[in-house]
């Protein structure tokens, strides 16, 4: 997914390229969900289901606008996940295969001049279905990189083996200068399954620090747009 | 705690251990050449200390662990455990996705790929894109695929601990209680501290022997943990 700034002042971004938002969203009333995804495909991926993954069974559409270089005023981001089957199989599912395959759908919104009537719209939020409510808070880190936060959020819900890899990469690349007997990571991994969280407390906790630091740093370090925490705190209730 | 169990704990205090405590620890039957040759070689190449074998088939049990880590490998009775079954049906999947060529057998077959054992629902359609809630609704869904797809009848491997606390169905086996080699599921786990390297997976013993026999063994809990004999009160 190319939804890169250049680092032009100001401007807007979608995915695909020829993304139209108003052709893009599904209608809730009159649409499925493999019919809107079908016609999503066919609009703006010319039938090939695969050009809207960012995983074999995750796909995307996007719009952000952003202000004074890195500044996120508005973020629009449709995401379908398939279970049972990927993307292209989903695509291309009969009656018989419906049971089988099931979707869900995600919408990060954020948009800086729809702010919706006080404190009944949470800044940022995520929809679950196409229609109004509910709209969940989403919680993004204090570094405001809200898109990557997303992504993160998405993978560690439905792609968490490749989320792991990522982590495990991310810390073996920042704590390479450990000894090799004194890698606490599958430890810590092996802690988390075991719901040993006293041992994570207790034990862990300077590492597990560590460990969030270096994720965050990898997302942030990748993703230039934010919006202010401090923003987000004051427009959010409760 | 019986004499064998005892001569366990005393045995677990040293990193070195004969051949009969690798087999009962990690299912692993010695000599075999082809994985001492690796394991060798990797001690030579990779560690500071190159020691990892003494006479008459004397290893250092850490080192190993690091030969399997390092190497992403499992030995084939916790590769086992990690899918919920008994090892005698993890050999027979093995040869029905071998026979299909879907995977190739490790130069040794004491040992499995750890991501192979990590992806082994990948193998199953219904399966590829499933998220699992925990450990037992992943082994549960995963011996249904089995044995729909294969035909495979698998045999679960239940924890010990979990059955004797009266879980309903008890969890699936994960590890294996390195004092009794009972399986032992995720929930009814106490690490123990017998001076192994922190990158390795601590050795655990059941919950249930942990209390039962708590003032043998708590000197031995790794730190950290907050676990207190509170079921016996409860059961009494």
């Amino acid at each position: 997914m190319k939804l890169n700034t250049w680092g032009k002042p100001r401007g807007s971004l979608t995915f695909p390229g020829n993304y139209d938002i108003s052709d893009g969203r599904w209608r809730y009333s009159a649409e499925t969900s493999d019919v809107w995804f079908r016609r999503i495909v066919d609009t703006f991926f010319r039938g090939y289901p695969t050009c809207c993954a960012i995983a074999d069974n995750i796909g995307m559409l996007a719009l952000i606008k952003w202000e004074e270089k890195t500044n996120l005023v508005y973020a629009n981001i449709q995401t379908i996940i398939v279970s049972g089957g990927d993307l292209e199989s989903f695509y291309l599912s009969d009656d018989l295969e419906k049971d089988r395959l099931r979707c869900q759908y995600l919408r990060l919104d954020l948009d800086m001049k729809s702010l919706g009537p006080l404190f009944k719209e949470p800044f940022p939020h995520i929809h679950s279905n196409p229609a109004h409510e509910p709209r969940f808070a989403f919680s993004f880190g204090d570094s405001g990189n809200v898109i990557m936060d997303f992504l993160e959020f998405i993978y560690k819900n439905y792609r968490y083996d490749e989320w792991m890899k990522w982590a495990e990469n991310v810390w073996r690349k920042n704590a390479r200068e450990a000894g090799e007997e004194d890698d606490p990571f599958e430890g810590i991994v092996y802690a988390f399954k075991a719901g040993k969280a006293d041992l994570l407390q207790n034990r862990f906790s300077k590492d597990l620090k560590r460990l969030k630091s270096y994720l965050q740093q990898a997302k942030d370090s990748s993703y230039p747009l934010r919006v202010k925490k401090e923003l987000r705190d004051l427009l959010n209730y409760p | 705690m019986n004499q064998k169990q005892k001569k366990r704990l005393k045995a677990l205090e040293s990193r070195w251990c004969d051949q009969k405590l690798l087999a009962e620890l990690y299912g692993i039957h010695l000599p075999d050449e082809a994985l001492v040759g690796r394991f060798r070689s990797w001690a030579a190449r990779f560690r500071r200390n190159r020691t990892v074998a003494r006479k008459n088939h004397i290893y250092d049990r850490h080192a190993l662990e690091g030969y399997f880590q390092f190497n992403k490998l499992l030995p084939v009775k916790w590769a086992a455990a990690r899918l919920g079954m008994e090892q005698d049906s993890f050999d027979d999947l093995l040869n029905i996705l071998g026979e299909q060529s879907l995977i190739v057998r490790d130069v040794t077959e004491q040992t499995a790929h750890e991501i192979f054992v990590r992806d082994m629902h990948k193998f199953f359609p219904a399966l590829s894109y499933t998220v699992f809630s925990d450990h037992n609704d992943f082994c549960r869904n995963l011996h249904k695929a089995v044995q729909k797809d294969l035909g495979l009848r698998v045999k679960p491997v239940r924890c010990v601990a979990s059955a004797a606390f009266g879980d309903d169905p008890p969890d699936y086996g994960y590890d294996f209680d390195c004092i009794s080699s009972e399986p032992l599921g995720l929930r009814h786990q106490v690490w123990l501290d017998f001076g192994k390297p922190v990158n390795l997976k601590p050795d655990v013993c059941s919950e249930k022997l942990f209390l039962e026999e708590y003032e043998t063994l708590s000197q031995f809990m790794l730190a950290g943990q907050e676990i207190q004999p509170v079921r016996e009160q409860a059961a009494g």
